[in-house]
């Protein structure tokens, strides 16, 4: 159990000089106000800093530690920072200092590498060695599970990413809330008693070997153990393997997830390229077939005034050969009238002519002549009819009406052209800094990384099957062994099934201990929650492998999306509950704690600091949290009030609170 | 509050009565406290873990 | 009697344009491009005349390889001996207009070439 009695910072952020917080020596809440830039978060650091010896921004990235002494402080020449921390653990007194100097001869420190960091550890009077320092400090407060301990609000995704199954910051958490847990005690436990239960195998065999009676089956189970052994460094190796390549799978698989929306960009682009290809090439085949079409177009042009020309040589035949006609039966006529006058009778009815009928036959004879002499002549006509033939060989199809489609379609393909080279703009412009090859490679690194886990996941499977083998060969060897064996032989064997039996122990212990764990862990932030929550439909909450925890609704349907209100609610019951299983327990340090919360929230948590932990250390602004408000709620718990103050912008001072 | 420690450890003795009584309950217990103070240093937990067994047996011997 | 030409030339100006429609891909072959500005010579009554400042650019034997032209110029200017020569005549004036026309078309309309032929012919007509 750690307690905090006594932080002092010098020149530490805003906090010039040395600067001191008492907190009182009860269980209880203690309450320190600032506005923001005073300061809340660097004492939050400034905790983190004595223990780990790194500061984080809001960002959750280590700060550079040359930035964190007082500004005011090193315009003055005086460089460096120093945290003291008196704390109890396991009833024990610690005194603490983490500090950071200018490197001898180094007047103006500019980088972190012109600063040495010292850290002493004092128990009581003495100064802890170096190793013992650090194996005390490992205890107290394990820097992987300090997030349970040093609580910032804005950290709060980091909660919910318990709730995918398979996040790798997911994982981190879990083994941080295990290890909070102290499942790490037991499988530890468990590892080393596998290893010793190998060793005592070893050392029976190397006993059979010993004994004459039972030298064979001793080098046949010596030879196993040697064969399962070099098995077992393999699965090892592969299992390391799988792990690491596991761990990179999901980070790229992360990386992926943030990308997605550029790749879909990315993809929605190079979809728009190759339209434009498909249509740059339909825009080529229109171009041809109007070009093909042209080539006939003069033709078309000068249709009206070949059709009038046709029209006209029409008639003029049709007149024509009326003519024809007209001249055949003159023709004839002619002929009779001719034969008439010669033989002077009428060539119907054989009369002789009279003087007055002679001269009215040569007058029509005269004027058939002259009728006769306008036919035109049959080469005439039959050029007339070529010229007609030619002139309408020359009309073509008309293909105006599909050249002015083409022409259409054309503007139509250059429009959505345009379009989509203006999209492809827009996505090149939003892509503009992100290197397109780092995407597809972390594309093609998913998809390879998870074909070689899949192998790995194969031999891992194979030799495990062979280890299983051999260790049933060595058990048959061993039941000989106890048959035959002697004294030294029935020792090792003792031991051998001492171990066997504490790890089978371990390893049953372990299973039960972590549904045990979870089903506590449930419980109690069940029971947190309900106290902390004012949506009374609300009926519990929902643990998975991860510890992460979902909201049940009364009618028994978890609430798939929530908000960052209830988020930081359900973080502090499981921070609750984390701190009512752990093994190890200590104060409650929370950064802007309400900060998502309404006043009801509010009220709620206030509340129930006390049964959070047995120290909660909370760094808020008025305006979060009323004075007033916090004291009626806390009453008797609340055990001490300070104040940020400022004394100018890189200046701040902690004073006991006074309204 | 139940001191999460008894917690493991009463996790741990139910599975050893139940399962494995031929252990004593002192030598397991014994183990837990090593690892719980050696969570950060194995070869020094598996060195104690070692002695332990070790003491355990030769009692057994005399 | 003046004797008929077996060449077709065109101006240098016309030259450069004939040029340029092949570049812009509007046509495949210079001819067609040719042909297109005699038929929008007459369909806009250009009178008979004789070309000037020309170069010569092709022979009648593959410009006119089914003598369509011949004959269609012959029918609709009964009076002229010399279709070619008129031919050659109202190519380059042609070649004027049509280059006129792509100025505001730059894609080439058939559509409006017509109608706007139509429309200067009635004007002529009046």
């Amino acid at each position: 159990m750690l307690f905090l009695h006594r932080i002092t910072v010098e020149n530490f952020g805003p906090f010039k000089g040395i600067q001191t917080i008492d907190f009182p020596p009860e269980p209880g809440v203690v309450l320190i106000y600032g506005e923001n830039m005073r300061g809340k978060t660097t004492l939050l650091n400034a905790i983190r800093y004595a223990f780990y010896g790194y500061v984080r921004s809001r960002g959750d990235h280590e700060i550079d530690l040359a930035k964190i002494g007082n500004w005011e402080a090193a315009a003055e020449g005086v460089y460096g920072f120093r945290v003291v921390l008196e704390f109890d653990y396991k009833g024990t007194p610690y005194e603490l200092t983490r500090q950071c100097r200018p490197r001898p001869g180094i007047t103006t420190p500019v980088s972190s590498l012109e600063y040495a960091q010292d850290t002493l550890l004092r128990c009581g009077a003495d100064v802890l060695g170096p190793e013992q320092r650090d194996r005390i400090l490992a205890q107290v407060l394990p820097e992987k599970i300090s997030r349970f301990f040093l609580f910032d609000g804005e950290l709060l995704q980091q909660y919910e990413e318990l709730l995918r199954e398979e996040s790798n910051m997911g994982r981190q958490i879990k083994e941080s809330i295990e290890r909070i847990l102290g499942v790490p005690v037991l499988t530890n436990a468990r590892a080393d008693m596998r290893e010793l239960y190998r060793d005592a195998q070893g050392q029976e065999g190397k006993a059979a070997q010993r004994d004459q009676r039972t030298r064979e089956f001793g080098n046949h189970h010596q030879a196993l153990i040697d064969e399962r052994t070099c098995h077992e460094s393999e699965l090892l190796r592969l299992a390391g393997e799988r792990e690491a390549l596991y761990s990179r799978w999901k980070a790229i698989e992360d990386a992926l997830k943030k990308s997605e929306r550029l790749k879909a960009l990315l993809s929605e682009r190079d979809a728009l390229q190759n339209d434009i290809i498909v249509i740059d090439q339909k825009v080529t085949e229109k171009r041809a077939r109007i070009r093909d079409l042209m080539v006939e177009a003069w033709r078309w042009l000068l249709h009206p005034q070949v059709h009038d020309l046709i029209r006209a040589m029409e008639v003029r035949i049709e007149v024509l050969r009326a003519k024809e006609t007209e001249f055949a039966v003159a023709s004839e006529k002619l002929k009779a009238t001719d034969a008439a006058i010669d033989s002077g009778s009428c060539d119907s009815c054989k009369r002789p002519l009279d003087p007055e009928t002679l001269i009215t036959f040569r007058t029509r004879a005269d004027s058939l002549r002259a009728l006769l002499k306008e036919k035109v002549p049959a080469e005439e006509f039959t050029a007339l009819l070529h010229r007609l033939a030619t002139l309408k060989e020359f009309l073509a199809p008309d293909h105006t009406a599909v050249l002015k489609e083409l022409n259409l379609s054309l503007d139509d393909l250059r429009v959505e052209r345009a379009t989509k080279l203006d999209r492809i703009e827009e996505i090149q412009e939003q892509t503009r800094n992100i290197d397109e090859s780092e995407i597809r490679k972390l594309s093609s690194d998913h998809e390879r990384i998870g074909q070689e886990i899949a192998i790995l996941d194969q031999g891992i499977q194979g030799e495990t099957r062979i280890i299983q083998e051999l260790t049933d060969s060595i058990r048959r060897v061993q039941n000989q062994l106890d048959r035959l064996g002697g004294a030294d032989l029935a020792k090792e064997r003792r031991r051998r099934e001492t171990c066997e039996h504490l790890l089978n122990l371990f390893d049953q212990a372990v299973g039960e201990y972590r549904d045990r764990l979870r089903s506590k862990v449930e419980e109690d932030a069940t029971s947190l929650f309900l106290r902390l929550t004012t949506e009374s439909d609300y009926l519990k909450l929902k643990i998975n492998e991860n510890y992460g925890l979902t909201i049940i609704h009364k009618d028994g349907v978890a609430i798939p999306v929530r908000s960052a209100g209830a988020e930081h609610i359900v973080a502090l019951s499981l921070m609750g509950a984390l701190q009512r299983n752990a093994p190890l327990r200590g104060p409650i340090i929370m950064d802007s704690p309400f900060g998502r919360l309404d006043q009801g929230h509010t009220t709620r948590v206030v509340r129930s600091l006390p049964c959070m932990a047995d120290q909660v250390l909370l760094l808020v602004y008025e305006a979060e949290l009323e004075p007033r408000l916090a004291r009626n709620e806390l009453m008797a718990q609340l055990k001490g009030e300070y104040k940020l103050v400022r004394k100018s912008a890189r200046h701040s001072v902690i004073q006991p609170y006074t309204e | 509050m139940t001191n999460p420690m008894t917690e493991l450890e009463g996790t741990v003795e139910r599975v050893r009565s139940k399962l494995f009584p031929e252990l004593p309950s002192d030598l397991v217990r014994s183990i837990l406290q090593s690892e719980s103070e050696c969570v950060e240093s194995r070869t020094e937990a598996m060195r104690l873990v070692g002695a332990a067994i070790q003491a355990f047996l030769d009692s057994q011997e005399t | 009697m003046p004797t008929d030409k077996n060449t077709i030339g065109v101006t240098q100006e016309n030259r450069e344009f004939l040029e340029l429609v092949i570049e812009r891909g509007l046509f495949n072959d210079q001819m067609d491009a040719a042909k297109l500005g005699l038929a929008l010579a007459i369909r806009q009554g250009i009178s008979p005349g004789e070309a000037t400042g020309i170069d010569t650019k092709w022979n009648v034997g593959s410009f006119d390889k089914d003598g369509h032209l011949r004959n269609v110029v012959s029918a609709i200017f009964p009076n002229v001996s010399t279709p070619y020569r008129l031919a050659e005549y109202l190519i380059n004036e042609g070649l004027i207009i049509l280059r006129r026309h792509l100025v505001d078309n730059p894609s080439l309309d058939i559509e409006k070439l017509q109608g706007d032929m139509r429309n200067e012919g009635e004007g002529q007509a009046q």
